[in-house]
């Protein structure tokens, strides 16, 4: 039996001229919630498709469970709940219908679980789809994604577009309930403070080259925000080994560095820096930072 | 104003730039082809039993409503925009029915100039005769049958049943005067074209067209104020399909007996049931229309037995059409995630869906045949017993017909199955996710009959026999060949049963040796049919490849 849930190993892909993905690697343990960052067009989409079996990798391997998507998807996709951007349920449908259609696809699926989810969601099964605002559809989806206990829910962007009560439905209620039932998460998201509350594990993805994944601890622990003054103003942003990011003008600057903080220290000292203050910077911070490196 | 109208004339323009041009080559190559299909099957176009009238007629209505959906289309995209444009009530109205009107009436000026100016002329007058001509009074009915509809449409938007009755009332009349145009003497009587226009025909569609954009400009104000929103169509028509699906349709609500048994639930009430009810009806009603007005002036009864596969026909390659559509239109997906992402392998998904595929075709085949033989039933009932006693001697006398009266159940037969082919062929071609391949066929197909049929003019009528003949042929024989390595590979990759594999080519070999043995034609046509009919086997084995690269996209 794989530890992985999720194996994915020097995947590439490209659309025309466009680098999708390019030798990718990225490994989930089972049991941890992975959040998958990055710019639009990052390739987040195309990564979750593969995992999926939605596209059927030209190079490399993936592999869910130690199955592969593709080649087995009725056994692969069995064990994921998923929840798509777009949510493209069937408008028609009404909410019951939705719950016992895809009850027909998962023998485990659990109906007091449905219902309760129904309930807290505050959906009527005789509502239909298409008559859903944009946060009700997002969480007929996350029944439909979740009532079956999948040991894997693919989250694609679940919380884009929503309004804090639902993100918090989602994000709160669904990926840490999941991930406490000792199941895994994948999701792809651009809100990074929501990514570092939930996240065990980071991955990061920028023009479809996965610049990180290192746990969600180790990422927050490895980078350093230090605001520092100077005697004399600089004209230039500091470049010294180990600072992504420096921001500032005139005398008082804040860097944003990664790795051996003591390193960054010293170089700042010998150019007659003060350090003002230390502080451990936010996952946003560290995006952007390491977007613009 | 120029403005207004400049932009909302680019925007129309561009919404309609690929349709637009589909219709027109649709209507200028479809008579051609027509004329080629029959020409191939050795069949002269006067033997049919199908009026040069009943041709024209079936012409104009088809380019009508080919041309009326693509305005609805393009005025439900737009519509709500030009809601928060600085412009009035009376302008939005106005410019969508001189529009409506412009398009309409310049298309089959625009196809007719076509006819005139290329060599389909001759396919034209082959087919519509000499003295039914495209110009002339069907330009103000169309006119006035695009306002009326755009009226009803906007009329309707604010729904109540009494609405509905009044139009369905006026339609009815409006059909009925125009239908007298064609019927000068009585309606049992022989039809006749309709050419002079008299003043008091101009003041009626005047008429016509001055109430309907009084009734367009009433709904647009209501719309663009939000008054109909409580009373939408879309509403009341839920309330009505609602308790139709509660007294016929399985309840959603139930434990579906198996994922395949779901998948099929899914797409019968996405889009099978309205495929087959819709085109069941409609091609049925057109069938008992030519049925009805050609029974007694035809000259042999094999028309009936041509109509009879022609309609399926037609009812089969539409309803594969729009059942092999696995994402919504102008989506960037082949197929919806929603379906993409069933625990489900090819194999099974695509059992479901083909299941839907086969119920949406025998419904819609047998309410055509339903309405065929209610309208064969009325014929001869106009005609009187003992014309219909003419015809059946002439049947079964006839040399061509060695069949005898057999000819009509197998004719019957046939239809089925060549409905359920062209069902399973495109649904299959498009489910490949690739839905220029249904097209590329349709051209290839329509290709080759119209350059044979065009060489006939130029080359000795020997060579033509041999040339059609080897087309033939090669025909059959690519498509035997094809579904064969079909089948080889799905065998192969574990996508059909050993077991399912025989079934289904002992099927095309029992097929094969009826054919052989009971149709009376030419080996060589025998050969043709029998390559043919492996389509109506080799898309099940097909079905799962097919789901399997739309849905793995490598």
């Amino acid at each position: 039996m794989s530890e992985s849930a999720v194996e994915i190993k020097g995947v590439s892909r490209s659309f025309g001229k466009t680098i999708a993905l390019d030798e990718v690697d990225l490994s989930v343990s089972k049991g941890s919630v992975v959040g998958l960052v990055g710019e639009n067009g990052a390739g987040k989409t195309t990564l979750l498709k593969h995992v999926l079996g939605l596209f059927k990798a030209r190079t490399g391997t993936v592999r869910v469970f130690g199955k592969d998507p593709v080649a087995d998807p009725e056994s692969v996709l069995g064990e994921i709940g998923y929840l798509s951007e777009v949510r493209d349920l069937p408008d028609w449908m009404k909410i019951g219908e939705l719950m016992s259609y895809t009850k027909a696809f998962f023998p485990s699926w659990d109906d007091a679980f449905a219902e309760e989810l129904r309930e807290m969601f505050e959906l009527s099964p005789d509502q239909k789809v298409k008559t859903l605002s944009r946060g009700q559809r997002a969480r007929a989806g996350l029944i439909a994604a979740i009532a079956h206990r999948p040991q894997l829910l693919v989250l694609d962007e679940p919380s884009s577009g929503l309004d804090p009560v639902v993100r918090r439905d989602i994000l709160a209620a669904v990926i840490r309930t999941v991930a406490d039932e000792g199941r895994t998460v994948l999701f792809s998201s651009h809100l990074l403070d929501e990514v570092q509350r939930v996240s065990d594990h980071v991955a990061m993805l920028h023009l479809g080259k996965m610049l990180l994944s290192s746990p969600m601890d180790d990422v927050l622990t490895s980078h350093h925000r230090l605001t520092v003054r100077f005697e004399q103003p600089l004209d230039s942003p500091l470049k010294i080994d180990g600072v992504l990011r420096c921001e500032g003008e005139g005398r008082e600057w804040t860097v944003l560095c990664n790795g051996d903080r003591a390193s960054v220290e010293h170089c700042i000292a010998q150019l007659s820096g003060e350090l003002v203050d230390r502080a451990a910077p936010t996952l946003d911070e560290i995006f952007v930072a390491r977007m613009n490196d | 104003m120029t403005g207004p109208i400049k932009a909302l004339s680019w925007e129309f323009v561009r919404r309609l730039s690929l349709t637009v041009p589909l219709i027109i080559s649709i209507l200028v190559l479809g008579p051609l082809s027509v004329e080629g299909l029959f020409w191939m099957a050795a069949l002269p176009m006067g033997e049919v039993g199908i009026t040069a009238l009943s041709w024209h007629c079936l012409y104009l209505a088809l380019g009508f409503i080919l041309m009326a959906t693509s305005l609805v289309e393009a005025y439900k995209g737009s519509y709500q925009r030009m809601f928060a444009f600085p412009v009035s009530n009376s302008f939005i109205a106005s410019w969508m029915m001189v529009s409506a009107i412009l398009a309409v009436v310049g298309q089959e000026l625009l196809i007719h100039c076509l006819y005139r100016f290329t060599l389909s002329d001759w396919s034209m007058r082959a087919i519509f005769g000499d003295d039914h001509s495209l110009i002339g009074p069907c330009q103000p009915v169309f006119a006035m049958a695009i306002s009326t509809l755009m009226a009803m449409y906007w009329c309707l938007r604010k729904f109540s049943f009494r609405k509905l009755f009044v139009c369905g009332v006026l339609v009815n009349c409006l059909g009925f005067w125009i239908g007298s145009h064609y019927y000068r003497s009585g309606f049992l009587a022989e039809a006749r074209s309709w050419s002079t226009f008299t003043l008091l025909d101009a003041t009626v569609c005047t008429a016509v067209i001055v109430t309907s954009w009084f009734v367009t400009w009433r709904g647009v104000a209501r719309e663009r104020c939000g008054d109909n929103v409580e009373h939408s169509f879309e509403k009341r028509v839920e309330v009505v399909t609602n308790w139709i699906n509660t007294i016929i349709f399985p309840d959603g609500l139930r434990t579906h007996k198996s994922p395949e048994a779901a998948i099929a639930w899914n797409q019968w009430r996405h889009c099978g049931r309205g495929s087959a009810l819709a085109s069941g009806f409609g091609f049925g009603t057109l069938l008992a229309i030519m049925l009805f007005s050609s029974f007694g002036s035809r000259r042999d009864p094999e028309g009936v037995v041509v109509i009879l596969l022609l309609i399926p026909s037609i009812v089969g390659f539409l309803t594969g059409s729009i059942l092999g559509i696995l994402a919504p239109p102008g989506s960037r997906e082949r197929i919806t995630m929603f379906l993409a992402t069933s625990p489900l392998s090819d194999k099974r998904l695509a059992r479901g869906l083909l299941w839907n595929a086969w119920w949406a075709t025998l419904i819609a085949w047998g309410l055509v045949i339903i309405f065929g033989l209610l309208a064969l039933d009325a014929a001869i009932v106009r005609v009187g017993g003992s014309s219909l006693q003419v015809q059946i001697d002439q049947l079964t006398r006839t040399s061509h017909h060695s069949l005898g009266v057999m000819i009509l159940p197998l004719a019957l037969l046939a239809s089925g199955v060549l409905a359920w082919m062209l069902t399973a062929t495109f649904v299959v071609l498009h489910w490949t996710g690739n839905h220029l391949l249904p097209l590329f066929a349709i051209v290839g197909v329509l290709a080759v009959v119209m350059g044979l049929s065009l060489l006939s003019f130029f080359i000795d009528k020997e060579t033509i026999i041999l040339l059609r003949e080897g087309a033939m042929i090669a025909g059959a024989a690519v498509i035997v060949a094809g579904s064969l390595l079909g089948f080889w590979t799905a065998f192969q990759r574990k996508m059909i049963e050993p077991g399912s594999a025989a079934l289904l080519l002992s099927f095309w070999v029992a097929e094969s040796l009826l054919c052989w043995f009971i149709l009376p034609a030419q080996p060589i046509h025998r050969l043709f049919l029998i390559g043919i009919l492996m389509l109506s086997v080799s898309p099940i084995a097909m079905a799962p490849l097919a789901i399997s690269r739309n849905r793995h996209v490598v």
